[in-house]
């Protein structure tokens, strides 16, 4: 199964906030931009179409607010 | 009032839609998979019609539906604190993910991808992400406090794209800024506002409805969270008129949003009212202190202290070093998705942003200078604002020529351009888009909801309030048919009764007798009158 999100939160604590989150940026958030960073051309390479422009031209808008 | 403490909101998200072959897919087939999903969603999932052809509540009390233009729908039950919302969205996005993956599959030709974008490159629109915020006030009273949080938060919510307007590469922290053309306004899809002032309250007397259209859809469950949490806690202050005008006011509001929404150093100052200038960030510390003065009152939800407490980091984060919420917020994981394509090529961001300033003054004065008859001076404008990226007859690059421009150089930056696009367009995508690659390699902070929160919200409606009362009767009602539902109402037409959901904060279900109901009013038409005529139409 896919981990997306924290898996440890349940209910609401006294102070509203689930029980069980830590701190957003609990690990070193500057090790994790260098290894994103590491991971981003793959992915990149994965996603780009090879034809942005048709890509683009399939997408487009009809009426959205 | 309820009590003082409830708070109740929630999202509106619209989804692009692309997929089949390049070049062959007709527009009216694409415009068909949104029709085809409804579809899909109705033999999958517990539904009950809304009173259209076009549209669905579902289970966990959401509603999806196929809006104007076509494009696939999807809007969260009412939530009560920003978690909820946040594991609501996403339950949305996998209902929507699962039935194109699964929609794909059905046809056996390419799959069919649903993006949840924000613009529109080619014909310069954008998509809408809208918030709504349940109030026991009128929200224009409100304009004047809302408008410079609204404006500023965007180093928060900014969803990272482009200004589809250049005829370059200028990158934007807010693209959505670049629609709008109005402080306050009605409109949704012209003049375009910063502050909506459509007051339909889907509820009783004394409930109205604060509406915001200049958000942006996020994936980083942060910014969702902070975007509906600190809104709502500002919205709070506002109705008890603890909020000084005088002290937040922009002297020109579009032009601050513009400001803000163009500068990713964070140091652009827009001008107060009073003659002072302020950065984004400072607006946002101001907006701050003043909520922690309240924390703790009795009319702010009990969530207000963990939402200021994550507030306060994210500006600390982007105040000192805003890399280190490079992994948190969308403006700042695209700016390093587009930077890293970038560098492979030779550029970044900053150098674009600098030759794209040259190159749109060339197109400008490439297109005043031409001596054309004024008709076809006027149709190449019109080229120019309804197609910025496909540059078909080359005839901006000619223009670009003659300025002094390289051809090689500029086919290149052409082509960049639309991959840039083509990126910012699949971030979002719900089928294996970027975000949720970069996710699933465990390379992103996480996010402030459980995995098995989400899960839920797929099938089961809120804790609380009447999307659960809602939810739970269509639970009940959907595989017998005969009923229909709307966000004030579940009709059940085999017993010939209405579950009354006027009131927001409803917590138990009381259906009553359509007849008696009718005896009892005497006539006189209602919301739910409204819409038992709509559905007796079905």
């Amino acid at each position: 199964m896919e981990k997306r999100y924290r898996s440890n939160e349940s209910t609401v604590s006294g102070d509203g906030a689930p029980e069980g989150i830590a701190p957003s940026g609990s690990s070193d958030p500057l090790q994790r931009l260098a290894r994103m960073n590491n991971g981003m051309e793959r992915v990149i390479e994965q996603t780009l179409s090879g034809n942005s422009a048709e890509f683009l031209e399939q997408v487009k808008q009809v009426g959205g607010q | 009032m309820t009590g003082g403490r409830e708070v109740m909101f929630g999202l509106e998200t619209e989804y692009g839609v692309a997929g089949g072959d390049p070049g062959r897919r007709e527009q009216s087939e694409r415009l068909g998979v949104g029709y085809r999903l409804l579809g899909l969603a109705r033999s999958r999932y517990p539904t009950l019609s809304d009173g259209s052809a076009t549209g669905m509540f579902m289970a966990n009390g959401g509603r999806f539906y196929v809006d104007a233009g076509e494009h696939p729908e999807m809007c969260t039950p009412e939530c009560g604190e920003p978690w909820e919302l946040v594991a609501f969205a996403a339950a949305g996005d996998r209902i929507v993910a699962g039935l194109a993956r699964e929609l794909g599959a059905a046809t056996g030709g390419p799959p069919v991808q649903v993006l949840k974008t924000n613009v529109d490159y080619v014909n310069r629109e954008t998509w809408g992400s809208h918030e709504s915020y349940l109030s026991t006030f009128s929200p224009t009273q409100f304009s004047s406090v809302l408008i410079p949080h609204l404006v500023s938060r965007i180093v928060y919510t900014g969803a990272g794209g482009f200004d589809a307007s250049s005829a370059g590469v200028r990158f934007m922290v807010s693209p959505r800024a670049q629609f709008t053309r109005v402080a306050a306004s009605g409109g949704s899809t012209s003049h375009r506002p910063i502050f909506h002032t459509k007051d339909e309250s889907l509820g009783n007397a004394g409930w109205h409805r604060l509406h915001v259209i200049s958000g942006e859809s996020l994936c980083s469950g942060i910014g969702l969270f902070l975007r509906f949490g600190a809104t709502a806690l500002i919205l709070r202050l506002a109705e008890h008129g603890l909020l000084d005008s005088a002290k937040f006011n922009l002297a020109r509001p579009v032009k601050a949003f513009c400001t803000f929404a163009n500068d990713f150093s964070l140091c652009a100052e827009a001008a107060l009212e009073s003659g002072e200038r302020r950065t984004a960030l400072d607006i946002q510390r101001m907006y701050l202190e003043e909520t922690l003065k309240h924390v703790d009152a009795p009319f702010m939800p009990v969530w207000a202290g963990a939402v200021c407490t994550e507030w306060g980091r994210v500006l600390d984060g982007l105040q000192t070093d805003p890399r280190t919420l490079s992994t948190e917020l969308d403006w700042l994981i695209k700016r390093n998705l587009f930077d890293t394509h970038l560098r492979a090529h030779g550029y970044d961001l900053q150098t674009l942003a600098q030759m794209s300033a040259r190159i749109d003054r060339a197109v400008r004065a490439g297109l005043r200078s031409e001596n054309d008859s004024a008709e076809s001076r006027l149709r190449r404008l019109l080229d120019d604002i309804l197609m910025p990226l496909i540059d078909r007859d080359n005839t901006r690059l000619r223009q670009l020529e003659l300025a002094g421009f390289e051809r090689r150089g500029l086919d290149a930056i052409v082509a960049l351009r639309n991959q840039l696009a083509e990126l910012d367009c699949r971030f979002g995508e719900l089928t294996g888009g970027i975000y949720d690659k970069l996710q699933q390699d465990g390379l992103l902070a996480e996010g402030p909801v459980a995995y098995e929160r989400i899960e839920a919200a797929m099938h089961t409606p809120p804790a609380s309030g009447r999307a659960r009362v809602r939810g739970n009767a269509i639970a009940e009602l959907a595989a017998r048919g005969h009923a229909a539902a709307e966000w004030q109402a579940v009709f059940d037409h085999q017993k010939n009764r209405v579950l009354d959901l006027r009131n927001p904060f409803v917590e138990s279900a009381k259906w009553e007798g359509l007849s008696s109901r009718r005896r009892r009013r005497r006539g006189g038409t209602d919301a739910i009158e409204a819409g038992l005529d709509l559905i007796g139409r079905l």
